[in-house]
């Protein structure tokens, strides 16, 4: 292993049509870490995530993955989005396949399928290998997008609010799985970036919680969540480092939307001048 | 309704024969019969009734003709044959018709898999680049509004043959409902599929082939069935004009020499193919977006 963060942002902005949406992203991610990317709604955090998939370029700065500049996709990063991550035309075992015949082209067939078969047995699909994702539900779905990221084997997981448009159980249920396959560690153990919403889900997945300030997006706090691994839903949510922790982010994310409300009602002031 | 169809079968067999008409009396019993037959394979109720009102609604439209035609003489005998003599004349012009139809589906078919070849690859390449789509898209607007009818002088004043301009008139036809709805459905394709194909690194055909293509499908069957029917509608009007074979030509040739009876035969044969040629395309379109069905 070498001294060099996995993950580097170095002085990111981004603009688009006129108005910027990040600006002085300066970020670090080392190798295994989970990092959790929160921020109230238009702070720019999916577009973060996406500068660092690699489907949007930065319009300042650079972002490097094992320390070479990123220049679009690559099968080093895999990715989990909100919704329609699979081809739903395809099953779920084929659209694993599908991602497996790129990042492992000296594979047969009959392999490719194994491997897929075994990351869907792995989140709990086992039995559902020739469901369409249209004959899923929505958390099913979601586990299956999850398997195929892992089944491709990259070192870095991007996840933009997977479980985001889960119902609560659902979600609770989906963040056990991910954390306990993340937690099982091996080849399992990613860098993950994970872009969320949601306080507890940052909190109960994550080992940094990384806080985007608004008008323009930038980092308002960077906070080590240093409740004790291997980690339980419970354990977590029933300590009081968990209360106090989840008070700092609260309190962080208050900060950034009133921030945000004040520019906005500038913004009004100053037009009816 | 059972006794309904039972007198009226009565009647027009009654009437077949006392005219010594065995086509007609054949053809009379044919109808219910194959109502009634096909009962025996069909158990929901309302399929059953379906088929008994169907059956039905045809044998009295039969009866009413028979008898407005022949039996009290209310229809001019030229313009409207009987239905015994329309349907005697079906089976004695069978043979004729069927070679007029592989006529004309050569020329649709030949017509119809050149626009589908041009059309989405095409709309394939134009839908997936902003730029290709930005300039297409005045020429492609002005060029699928005009209708394709009026390219039909010219197209035979220049090809050498009327096969070749009917092909070109067809595929005209065809061709733009499917190249536009082939755009269309590159462009709908949800932005975080396309996402998720760009972070799989997909070689370029590979992509097209796995994502861009059964992505746009959907709206590439809608545009190719609207294909379809503009297809039907220029084959038949370039066989009216040009032609001296297939079934546009059939009927446009008998109602030359007021064989009216041909000509209405003709039509209802025209209209049999093309309802069967539909039947077969609806099938291919639900098993090509057969993922829909199994999905919600």
């Amino acid at each position: 292993m070498n001294d060099t963060p996995l993950i580097q942002l170095h002085n990111l902005g981004f603009s688009y049509a006129g108005e910027q949406t990040l600006h002085g992203i300066d970020l670090t991610v080392n190798e295994s870490e989970f990092v959790a990317v929160i921020g109230p709604s238009g702070c720019g955090k999916s577009t973060l995530l996406r500068l660092a998939s690699g489907l949007l370029m930065p319009s300042t700065g650079e972002v490097l993955v094992g320390g070479k500049p990123v220049t679009g996709p690559g099968l080093d990063r895999a990715m989990v989005f909100q919704d329609y991550s699979l081809f739903p035309w395809s099953n779920v075992t084929d659209n694993i396949v599908l991602a497996l015949e790129q990042t492992h082209p000296a594979l047969s067939k009959a392999e490719r399928r194994q491997i897929a078969e075994e990351y869907l047995a792995m989140v709990g699909l086992a039995g559902s290998e020739k469901k369409l994702p249209g004959e899923l539900s929505g958390g099913m779905r979601q586990r299956a997008a999850i398997a195929r990221a892992l089944a491709m084997n990259s070192p870095i997981l991007l996840m933009d609010e997977p479980f985001g448009a889960l119902d609560a159980i659902t979600r609770a249920r989906q963040q056990d799985m991910l954390l306990d396959i993340w937690q099982s560690g091996g080849s399992l153990k990613k860098t993950v970036l994970f872009v969320t919403h949601d306080v507890d889900e940052a909190l109960i997945l994550a080992g940094r919680v990384i806080v985007l300030g608004v008008r323009p997006g930038h980092i308002a706090a960077d906070i080590a969540v240093d409740l004790p691994r291997p980690r339980s839903r419970e354990k977590s949510v029933n300590s009081d480092r968990f209360r106090a922790l989840r008070n700092r982010l609260l309190h962080e994310l208050d900060l950034a939307v009133t921030r945000q409300l004040e520019a906005a009602s500038e913004v009004r002031e100053g037009s009816g001048i | 309704m059972k006794t309904l169809l039972a007198i009226t079968i009565l009647l027009l067999e009654a009437a077949a024969l006392y005219r010594h008409d065995w086509y007609a009396a054949a053809a009379g019993a044919l109808i219910p019969a194959a109502g009634l037959v096909r009962l025996l394979f069909v158990w929901s109720k309302e399929r059953r009734t379906a088929i008994l009102d169907v059956t039905a609604v045809l044998t009295v439209f039969l009866l009413v003709w028979q008898a407005a035609a022949s039996n009290f003489r209310l229809l001019d005998p030229v313009l409207f044959p009987t239905p015994n003599e329309v349907i005697r004349l079906f089976f004695s012009e069978l043979k004729e018709m069927v070679s007029g139809m592989f006529s004309s589906l050569y020329l649709l078919g030949t017509a119809y898999a050149l626009a589908l070849a041009t059309a989405i690859p095409g709309g394939l390449l134009v839908g997936g680049s902003e730029r290709l789509r930005n300039a297409f898209e005045p020429f492609s607007k002005v060029l699928s509004a005009i209708p394709p009818i009026v390219y039909i002088p010219y197209a035979i004043a220049l090809l050498p043959s009327f096969s070749a301009a009917s092909v070109f008139i067809i595929w005209s036809g065809a061709f733009w409902p499917v190249f536009v709805s082939t755009i269309s459905g590159v462009v709908n394709i949800p932005e975080t599929m396309l996402d998720s194909a760009r972070m799989l690194h997909l070689k370029r055909r590979t992509f097209v082939f796995r994502v861009l293509l059964p992505g746009a499908m959907p709206s590439i069957l809608t545009g190719a069935s609207l294909g379809l029917i503009f297809s039907f509608l220029l084959l038949t009007a370039a066989e009216l004009i040009g032609a001296t074979e297939g079934l546009g030509w059939y009927v446009k040739n008998f109602s030359d020499f007021a064989d009216y009876g041909k000509v209405i035969v003709g039509i209802i044969f025209i209209g049999l193919v093309i309802t069967a040629i539909t039947a077969v395309f609806k099938r291919i379109e639900r098993y090509l977006l057969r993922y829909k069905e199994a999905g919600q």
